[in-house]
């Protein structure tokens, strides 16, 4: 290649580079122009999947354009809370702080938290009261209850993890001196917890209902004998359950509220059904 | 919460309103050690390799491969690391190891990600040694590896530390590599040195718990504390590489930089005050370190006691000594520590030097060791080591010098290949998974299910958005103040403070940018998360690089043209436009072109700023959210969503992206060096 070429071939990338890039950013039609409204949604790892299937369904219907990103249910609060977001999704119910903020929930589903333990563990069904000792450090081998000898790598979720406020207050009216020491592993997302579990023989962790699909090794366990299925946290027998809501700032209005009105009509519960996220409105399991 | 808690706070757990630093400033300094430690001895010796020991026509080959060791967005070694050394590491120290996720492998990587910054600073140093120096040395009868180790790497010292101080500089303000493999507990390793221990740098923490804070709260100015203390950390280390350079120069007889403003006010202050203020600082600095260090096994009123008496012990101990050399009459006081550590005894000096030397071998010998030996073993392989140590000294000093040279440029060349079979394995363990999922559907598809299956159009429209957007802020604003500072400007002390400004500026970490980015443009400005603050944040973050490879490049443009310019009659300003800019345009496009890649593969700066999840239609509003390729390759690794597949084949667009830039830059600069000649 002589020099000349050289330089041709450089200006031309670089042209062609900063063409595409001002066409996009400019707004070329490329087919997907959008002129109608568009609602922005953060919040809840839990939710973030079935809020994906909203979203791929109600789009077909509307021009209404969904902006989704899962970072937790704390922050999908605070992000309403902040005006960075139209809709927070939360898989817990609102703190007092947050009503006091102007919030607003709706619940649009239900939702069991499962125990998931890795493929090494060689148990089925534990206690609450086991659960909890184990996820305090004060059982650390899984020959302790029963299962196959081996150190019981503990992980939980972040701080502001709808999931862990499930579980914490439920394993806390197991067993009063449940704490979760500092030190055990912490993941900010609920795939990335079954991305632990599958990747771990002997981990322990928790984790949504919706995401036990993602689980490729290893399992969920029964809680004192009751399955972790839709079903049982419908009748109540299954004891690690929670609300799935949607917080907006004061009531639902406009675009958000046709929004709502159809996740809580047929279609919507329909898809959080197969979800395997229990529905709040009139659709059988 | 007064200022004494956040300092001496024993934890840091949000969701109970605990906020002490004490865990998360420790695991920065751990973290970075541990990575210095990796990359210093592999990166000199990679200096070394490529500077003495490489035949001309290889050099530019290896500098350019390190180079791209330099290009790989963080993100991508972060990828590299949850994908291949997590599991390494578990599978390699299944008892210490349950997940993988620890200090270790934040190290490790950081390590990585700091020896191109090591590499070629010392490559640099080195070959500035002046010729002369070789020669004499090897008309003494010294062999060529002689005369490396005795005469060029002494020569070269200070320039092989300020290229450490930057290796650290960059590994203290990394984000995603290290928020991704280190577990992020916000805890003391127990014991301080157990590298397997999972840990929370400052960095991780900002960018974990960002999403969530509520502004205005304590956690949300608690968030900025802790990128105050990281400016801090940034802004020492950035000084201590100035002080060393500039006292390089002045060893090769170079003039030294003019003052700046504060320079010049520190000047004009009365001597005893300065002195004070020094001393003052030394004081306070030793207490500070002998505080944090004791913090760790010892409450704070321990730590506070353990701080003076050491500090005073110290102090004491060296004016003592001082003293006693004043009386004997060795020499007058020394005024610095150079001249201090000059004035001792050589007999002493190596006596001391040894001592040294054995104790840090074997206290690093026990520390490692005593992690899965009980400590009498730990402590006797502390003294076989050091005894080995000794003996292989004696042995090497009686053999024949040619042979020693043989064993020492053949360990080089291993390091040298060591380094080089990294760059491969972790491109080709990317490439190999990745390539194969790329399909025109891939490219051009919107993505589904929540991201798990589908296309990354979204993903790399945002991106190519990202970078048009802050270039289109950041290069006329860089360009006309890099042009101002060359041709304009006058050298005064104002001028200087503000390229001092610039050079922090540079230093700054990108998560700084990023927090900065969401409180001013996000919240503050209203412009909420989307394509507008974030391309505002990205542009600020690359305006130093800009401004300076601008000015650099006018100021290499020799003054003979324009003065031919002007004689001519061009006014200045015909004369820039015409004359200058044109001739130094191959450097200022390399360094947009650099400055480029370098947006396509933030993710720090962005991620409260501009991006999401997912997408299923395109808005092409500035004030609406996009996706980004970096931060897509984040989620998609961290949560486990989609095929590794999949994952490695948005690591690959990424890559080929950011590589295709660097590869840009780097044929429009020969392209320029070839044709341009004065």
């Amino acid at each position: 290649m002589n020099e000349n070429t050289k330089l041709i071939l450089a200006v031309a990338v670089t042209a062609i580079i900063c063409i595409t890039g001002t066409y996009v950013a400019v707004g070329g039609s490329d087919g997907d122009d959008s002129s109608g409204t568009t609602l922005s949604v953060a919040g809840s790892t839990t939710v973030f999947p079935l809020m994906g299937l909203y979203q791929e369904s109600y789009e077909k219907y509307t021009n209404v354009t969904l902006e989704v990103t899962g970072n937790g249910s704390g922050a999908g609060a605070n992000a309403v809370i902040n005006g960075t977001a139209d809709i927070g999704m939360l898989s817990r119910d609102l703190k007092q702080a947050e009503i006091d903020a102007g919030l607003k929930s709706t619940i649009i589903a239900k939702d069991g938290v499962a125990v998931i333990v890795g493929s090494g563990a060689g148990v089925t069904d534990l206690t609450l009261e086991q659960i909890a000792k184990i996820f305090s450090g004060d059982i650390t081998n899984w020959s302790d209850v029963g299962g196959t000898a081996g150190t019981i790598a503990v992980t939980v979720r972040d701080a502001e993890s709808g999931t862990r406020d499930c579980f914490d207050t439920v394993m806390k009216a197991a067993y009063s001196s449940y704490a979760i020491p500092d030190s055990a592993n912490e993941v900010g997302g609920s795939g990335a917890m079954v991305a632990t579990v599958n990747g771990n023989a002997t981990a322990i962790g928790y984790v949504s209902l919706g995401y036990l699909g993602q689980l490729t090794s290893g399992s969920a366990v029964k809680v004192e004998g009751v399955d972790a299925t839709p079903a049982n946290v419908l009748n109540e027998s299954y004891q690690i359950q929670r609300n799935l809501i949607l917080a907006t700032m004061g009531d639902p209005s406009g675009a958000v509220q046709n929004f709502f009105n159809w996740i809580l009509g047929p279609q919507g519960q329909q898809i959080a059904a197969k979800k395997d996220f229990v529905p709040v409105g009139s659709v059988t399991v | 919460m007064g200022l004494t808690d956040l300092l001496t706070g024993p934890r840091w757990r949000s969701s109970e309103g605990l906020y002490g630093t004490v865990p998360i400033i420790t695991a920065t300094l751990l973290v970075t050690a541990g990575a210095i430690l990796f990359a210093v001895p592999i990166g000199v010796a990679a200096a070394i390799f490529i500077s003495e020991v490489t035949p001309s026509r290889f050099k530019s080959v290896l500098k350019s491969i390190s180079e791209v060791f330099a290009g790989i967005p963080s993100v991508i070694y972060g990828f590299f690391g949850l994908t291949v050394l997590v599991p390494l590491l578990r599978d390699t120290f299944p008892s210490h190891l349950l997940m993988g996720y620890s200090w270790l492998a934040g190290s490790i990587l950081l390590g990585i990600m700091a020896l191109p910054t090591i590499i070629s600073v010392s490559e640099d140093a080195l070959s500035a040694v002046p010729k002369s120096y070789r020669e004499a040395s090897m008309a003494m009868g010294a062999t060529k590896w002689e005369t490396t180790i005795k005469v060029v790497t002494p020569a070269a010292i200070s320039g092989i530390s300020a290229a450490i101080i930057l290796g650290i500089g960059r590994a203290v303000g990394e984000t995603m590599a290290v928020m991704m493999v280190c577990g992020n507990s916000a805890i003391v390793p127990d014991p301080i040195f157990n590298v397997f221990s999972r840990i929370r740098p400052i960095t991780s923490t900002i960018a974990l718990e960002m999403p969530y804070v509520v502004i205005g709260s304590t956690h949300y100015s608690a968030l900025f504390f802790l990128a105050l203390i990281l400016m801090i950390m940034v802004l020492a280390i950035s000084m201590a590489s100035k002080i060393i350079v500039n006292r390089t120069r002045r060893k090769f007889g170079e003039t030294e930089n003019k003052p700046s403003l504060t320079g010049i006010i520190v000047a004009k202050l009365p001597v005893p005050l300065v002195n004070g203020f020094k001393n003052a600082l030394v004081v306070a600095g030793l207490f500070l370190i002998a505080y944090f260090i004791s913090l760790t096994f010892s409450n704070s009123f321990g730590a506070v006691l353990i701080g003076i008496s050491v500090t005073v012990a110290i102090v004491a101990s060296s004016l003592l000594w001082l003293n006693r050399l004043k009386n004997e009459g060795v020499s007058d006081r020394p005024r610095n520590p150079s001249e201090f550590i000059e004035s001792i005894p050589v007999k002493i000096k190596a006596v001391s030097r040894n001592i040294i030397t054995y104790a840090l071998v074997i206290t690093v010998v026990f520390m490692g060791a005593s992690l899965f030996y009980d400590d009498v073993v730990a402590f006797m392989a502390g003294l076989a080591v050091a005894a080995a140590y000794v003996t292989l000294r004696s042995v090497f000093r009686r053999i024949d010098s040619r042979v020693v040279q043989k064993v020492a440029h053949t360990a080089l060349l291993a390091v040298m290949i060591f380094a080089i079979l990294l760059l491969v394995y972790i491109l080709a363990d990317i490439f190999i998974e990745g390539l194969p999922m790329i399909t025109w559907d891939f490219l051009t598809g919107y993505p589904k299910d929540a991201g798990r299956a589908g296309g990354i159009y979204p993903a790399i429209v945002g991106t190519l958005k990202l970078i048009v957007g802050s270039m289109i802020i950041a290069l006329p604003l860089g360009m006309i103040t890099g042009i101002f500072l060359a041709e304009y400007a006058k050298d005064t002390p104002f001028t200087r403070t503000v390229r001092n400004s610039i050079d922090i500026l540079n230093g700054t970490p990108s998560i700084v940018f990023g927090l900065f980015g969401m409180s001013a443009f996000v919240i503050y400005f209203g412009f909420g998360n989307s394509l507008l603050a974030g391309c505002i944040t990205l542009g600020l973050m690359v305006l130093p690089v800009i401004i300076r490879t601008t000015e650099e490049a006018l100021k290499a443009v020799p003054g003979e043209l324009r003065e031919g310019s002007m004689a001519m009659g061009a006014t200045k300003w015909e004369t820039t436009v015409k004359v200058v800019l044109p001739a130094a345009i191959g450097s200022v496009i390399t360094g947009v072109i650099l400055s480029i890649g370098r947006v396509a593969g933030e993710t720090a700066p962005i991620m409260f700023t501009a991006v999401i999840m997912y997408q299923r239609v395109m808005s092409h509003s500035i004030f609406d959210p996009v996706m980004a390729l970096p931060y897509q390759l984040f989620y998609l690794a961290t949560e486990g969503m989609g095929s590794p597949a999949m994952q490695s084949a948005v690591a690959t667009v990424l890559l080929i992206m950011v590589l295709s830039m660097f590869t840009l830059a780097s044929v429009v600069r020969h392209y320029f060096d070839k044709r341009i000649r004065w």
